[in-house]
């Protein structure tokens, strides 16, 4: 009996498995010419829905709310468009904005999208919303049907480049549940969401603006390992990755580099060490530039990023606010020299200390990223050569922030406002240092004020400029941040798949590859 | 009669109040656990991530519950009377209310770990009563040597090989998920889920086995050197019948009470095989949990898996207690 | 028959020595390799098992011979360090279960059956994050969810030796119970205890790489064996099939070592208990 039990139950289970291999599965069905999947990763699903409020388009990664419709876009060399705007007008002590709003816009359900529902959106993000940042917004109000205006705190030059992620919602159709069922203007419509696995949106049939291309967009998400196998099982059409997965070619596809701001950089404390913050290494000037000019970023892209990759030497290289003269030259013996000349003197086993203190560093990097601690790791192997001892350790983000008060890390920023530049390296009121790492300079704080205050962007970007280097002092003559490289962002695309243009991607692989999806197309 | 079923009453009322009080405990020492936590669920998720996900009013709540503010047992109190009446609080790293996200993890754990449940009790078994009857034989040191392998691999590193052999080089099944790419709801058919399943399904299997062959073996073991048994071999009566008739009867209850108790390691080895598959099970939501700092969720799955391994327990429990003097009795026959 | 037995003693003693030397080379050379197990070099990496890298390199160019010696050699450590520190607590517990009267005895075997019935691997991931995800949680987690199985076997040995005679006649001569379980009872628990103590190690070991493997308790360029696997997954698709191979199948030979020394020091210590 037990002999035709297991029998039986070899059969099921063989007839069961071939089964599933001989029938047609779901994903052969065939491919239709204007539809498109994607694969982002698993961080990039939004948990907490498509609302802007928290974290849609505008949050930590920001990119285009493609189910809802913005005031403004940015063009492909981040200069500013209008989308909903028809006008925009400051007051001349640049507290009031005032922007015109088109009135053929409609909602998916039917209903006009109107100032009232800019205001709405505005001021629930500002209310609702922990990471946008809106403190400077006093309050949105619409004058009439078609014109909103917003009243600020105080002057912030860079405003519209806020509207630029801002998707608006209605009015009428929105509650805490709005992310989960979005109703928006904006260029697609939410068909279906398989929490935790794809996304399909659908092409919004009453879109006021360009003809849309691509009708369905697909996108799964799936850690990098999965994707690059549904890439090499044929089973997408376009798949984010990284250089570790990328020397090999695979047919059918070819591999898609996009230029980006994401920059990589170590924070290196200024202060010496008091018990709480602060670096008895790292304090050095010295030591800091030495750093600075003593890494060879190029082999490190060659090395780690396979050559997909940029040298960065700020946040914001490539940008209109960046200054060019901040730019160094790899250049190993000045690094040494320097070194000697501020009394490092290097031992028997190579490394170097100073009045007792040994150049000994623990550079952290976050124990999820892979391509960090690769830059981590080849960071320390480069500091070895300068006679700088570095060990590598990987943190989680609960201990991350806090730790990096006296302990070098690698980090990643990069996006379209030179408000980055002021979250890093202006001080704030409670510490008088900068947030993320101890570092003050007056100066720079100033100038950096002024370009806020200033409504003139060609003037502002001047100051930015400024505060990096007037000649004097600046950001990059403190080294408090070292910037090593602009990552590529990578992806591999199926051969007749037409990419539409990308301009400069932010930090953070996810949605930016699909900010113009709309105008894909298949060749 | 009466006074049978009475005492079969007692003891079922005796476990039960057992099981809820046992369940209680282990809700209590979750909580403490999670309490003494140096990690702080805000920092976690306020990180170069997503506190820009939570509304001011989530925050609140969070710091109520999680934070500082009020003595432990007051925090445990008010989780524990919304846990009672169904609210299990909101997932920190799902934004969905707790009792949803694992609903919908449960339902794919359940596919896994009952298939490979099954599975792994059926071979085991089989192998068990084959080994056992078998003794000192060839094919009986196979199987122990089999079991005793099973027991010292780690399932990961099975799964890994499984993962390996069939979705990399040989490209038979998928490599993850539940669901294939790009489908939509209505045209994914039980097919699909099968084959998503399969692997993990079978790497499971192979992990939970190595027990209950062991047992079984040892079980057919006592009862080939019965007295009845020798007895019934002696008169020369077909070694085949023998085992099935009289070894199967005595075997079965055991390896069936061990299969039950074995339920816990079955859900410990998903753990770490939905996390080889990224299938979306309660075992991955477990660890993402753990790791994401994601306090509710971790307390939600906490309660609900102890729930489903202590019924396990129980019944396994109930079946050796109901069943077990029947079998003496019917022996004494 | 007593010559056989004899000739395969000699045979399970000569393994045994055999595996207690080829663990103690792992541990030690591994430890020896930790430096090398970290050194990197872009310029090696990714490749295929070769003369010079008997176990090729990882995608930082880690040489994986020695990253493996070193990850096992730090299971191998974490994991007798763990087992010896959770049958400790095995033992006293058991101990005092026994010997301490019905109420300590309801208690503690009740708390037995409360830590077995939370899945072990939630269990260890509750404490874990108790103890902030790092070492330390690692630590005291595989301690405290391991000692249950050998406290009962002791617990029930010792209730056992309590209705032995010379242990009554202790008794009634007035010596005290700590005297009498240290003088009288340990000597006869010492076979028990090291086969059970020896047990725990694979067990140990096991779990403190699923646990690593998971994510919680070091940090990734550790060289721990279940970081070595888990990292190991990310490149199975690009063909670095090596990485994942060969560290298991050491782990998996140093855990069957672990378990033949203990069954074998079992056979040899106490054939009661010993089942073919």
């Amino acid at each position: 009996m037990k002999k035709s039990f297991s029998i039986i139950f070899i059969v099921i289970l063989l007839s069961a498995v071939l089964n599933g291999c001989n029938q047609k599965v779901s994903s052969d069905l065939p491919v239709e010419k204007d539809s498109v999947i994607v694969v982002m990763g698993p961080t990039s699903e939004p948990v907490a829905g498509f609302d802007p409020a928290y974290g849609w388009g505008a949050g930590e990664h920001v990119h285009e709310p493609l189910i809802q419709s913005t005031l403004t876009t940015t063009t492909r060399d981040l200069e500013i468009a209008y989308d909903l705007a028809t006008s925009i007008s400051v007051s001349e002590d640049g507290l009031v904005w005032t922007v015109g709003i088109r009135n053929d816009v409609y909602f998916t359900d039917g209903e006009k999208l109107t100032a009232h529902d800019v205001a709405f959106t505005y001021n629930t993000v500002k209310s609702e919303s922990t990471i946008n940042d809106l403190t400077m917004l006093e309050k949105a109000e619409a004058v009439d049907d078609t014109t909103v205006k917003f009243y600020m705190k105080k002057p912030y030059s860079i405003w519209p480049y806020t509207m630029a992620i801002i998707g608006i919602v209605p009015e009428h159709a929105y509650s805490p549940d709005y992310g989960q069922n979005p109703i928006g203007s904006g260029r697609y419509v939410l068909k279906q969401w398989d929490k935790g696995q794809q996304i399909i949106l659908e092409a919004n049939p009453y879109y006021y603006g360009k003809e849309i291309l691509m009708k369905k967009v697909t996108i799964v998400f799936m850690d990098e390992a999965a994707a690059y196998a549904a890439v090499k099982a044929g089973q997408v059409d376009l798949a984010y990755t990284s250089a570790s997965y990328s020397d090999k070619a695979i047919d059918g596809y070819s591999l898609l580099g996009v230029e980006t701001v994401d920059n990589r950089g170590i924070s290196l404390p200024t202060i010496p060490y008091n018990g709480e913050t602060g670096n008895d290494v790292t304090c050095d000037l010295a030591i800091r530039k030495a750093i600075n000019m003593g890494i060879d970023r190029q082999k490190m892209i060659d090395n780690v990023l396979n050559g997909h990759g940029t040298p960065a030497f700020s946040v914001c290289d490539k940008m209109p606010w960046f200054n060019e003269d901040t730019t160094v030259e790899y250049d190993f013996d000045g690094a040494v020299a320097l070194l000697d000349e501020a009394g490092w003197i290097p031992g028997d086993d190579g490394i170097r200390t100073r009045n007792g203190i040994r150049a000994k560093i623990n550079i952290m990097y976050p124990a999820s990223d892979s391509v960090r601690q690769a830059l981590a790791a080849e960071t320390a192997n480069q500091l070895k050569a300068l006679g700088i001892e570095a060990t590598i350790e990987g943190v989680g983000w609960d201990v991350a922030y806090n730790r990096a008060q006296r302990e070098p890390m690698i980090w990643g920023w990069g996006t379209h406002t030179p408000l980055e530049l002021y979250n890093l390296y202006h001080t704030v009121p409670e510490t008088g240092l900068a947030r993320y790492v101890p570092y003050a300079n007056k100066t720079v704080d100033s100038y950096m004020d002024q370009a806020l205050s200033t409504m003139d962007l060609e003037t502002s970007y001047n100051l930015w400029k400024k505060a990096q280097w007037d000649g004097t002092t600046g950001t990059a003559g403190d080294s408090a941040w070292v910037w090593l490289v602009n990552i590529n962002h990578l992806y591999w695309v199926k051969d007749n798949l037409n990419v539409a243009e990308q301009k400069l991607h932010p930090h953070g692989q996810g949605w930016s590859i699909v900010n113009n999806v709309d105008q894909w197309s298949w060749k | 009669m009466k006074t049978g079923m009475k005492k079969s009453i007692t003891f079922l009322a005796k476990n039960l109040i057992r099981l809820v009080l046992l369940l209680l405990c282990a809700s209590i020492l979750a909580f403490l656990l999670v309490s003494l936590s140096p990690v702080d669920p805000l920092q976690v998720n306020v990180g170069q991530a997503a506190l820009g996900s939570l509304s001011r009013e989530q925050i609140k709540k969070l710091e109520t519950y999680w934070g500082v503010n009020d003595p432990p047992v007051k925090r445990y109190l008010a989780w524990a009377k919304d846990f009672i009446r169904g609210d299990m609080g909101v997932s920190l790293l799902y934004r969905q209310d707790v009792s949803s996200v694992i609903g919908q993890k449960l339902a794919h754990s359940l596919l896994l770990m009952g298939s490979a449940w099954l599975i792994s009790g059926i071979v085991g078994f089989s192998l068990g009563i084959i080994a056992g009857a078998n003794r000192g034989s060839f094919i009986d040191r196979i199987i122990r040597g089999y079991a005793l392998l099973t027991a010292s691999t780690p399932a990961f590193w099975i799964a890994l090989l499984f993962l390996l052999i069939f979705a990399v080089w040989f490209r038979i099944f998928p490599i993850g998920l539940s669901v294939p790419i790009g489908v939509e709801e209505g045209f994914i058919t039980l097919t699909d889920r099968l084959r998503h399943a399969i692997l993990p399904a079978a790497v499971l299997s192979i992990t939970g086995i190595s027990n209950i062959v062991l047992h079984t073996r040892e079980k057919m073991i006592d009862v080939m050197e019965s007295e009845y048994v020798l007895f019934a071999l002696a008169r020369g009566e077909n070694k085949r019948s023998v085992v099935f008739r009289h070894g199967l009867r005595n075997v079965l209850i055991p390896a069936i009470t061990l299969q039950f108790a074995s339920i816990g390691e079955i859900f410990g080895g998903s753990v770490l095989v939905e996390q080889v598959f990224s299938y979306p099970g309660l075992g991955q939501a477990a660890v993402s949990a753990g790791l994401g700092g994601d306090i509710p969720l971790l307390m939600g799955i906490t309660v609900i898996s102890t729930a489903i391994v202590f019924t396990g327990n129980f019944t396994a429990n109930l079946l050796y207690g109901i069943i077990d003097p029947r079998i003496r009795r019917g022996a004494e026959k | 028959m007593i010559s056989l037995i004899h000739g395969r003693r000699k045979l399970a003693l000569a393994l045994l020595i055999l595996s207690v030397i080829l663990i103690t080379v792992i541990l030690v050379s591994g430890y020896a390799s930790m430096n090398k197990a970290m050194e990197t070099d872009f310029s090696r990496k990714n490749q295929a098992p070769s003369l010079k890298y008997p176990f090729g390199t990882d995608w930082l160019g880690r040489d994986m011979f020695s990253r493996t010696l070193a990850g096992l050699s730090l299971s191998i450590r974490i994991g007798i360090v763990t087992a010896a520190f959770s049958s400790v607590v095995a033992l006293i517990l058991g101990a005092l279960s026994a010997i301490l009267g019905k109420a300590v005895d309801s208690f503690i075997t009740w708390l037995i059956d409360l830590i077995m019935g939370v899945p072990h691997i939630l269990l260890l991931i509750l404490i874990s994050f108790a103890c902030g995800k790092g070492f330390w949680g690692l630590v005291t987690g595989i301690i405290f969810t391991h000692w249950m199985s050998l406290a009962r076997v002791l617990r029930g040995e010792i209730m056992q030796l309590k209705q032995s005679g010379y242990v009554q006649v202790a008794q009634k001569l007035g010596v005290g119970r700590l005297q009498i379980l240290t003088r009288h009872m340990l000597p006869h628990l010492f076979p028990q205890f090291i086969v059970g103590l020896v047990l725990l190690f694979p067990h140990a070991i096991l779990h403190e790489a699923s646990i690593t493997f998971l994510g919680f308790g070091l940090p990734p360029e550790q060289p721990a064996i279940g970081i070595i696997l888990s990292e190991s997954m990310r490149y199975l698709v690009t063909g670095s099939w090596w990485l994942a191979v060969f560290p298991g199948i050491l782990l998996v030979m140093v855990v069957v070592m672990f378990d033949y020394i203990g069954n074998t020091l079992r056979m040899l210590l106490d054939p009661s208990t010993y089942h073919e």
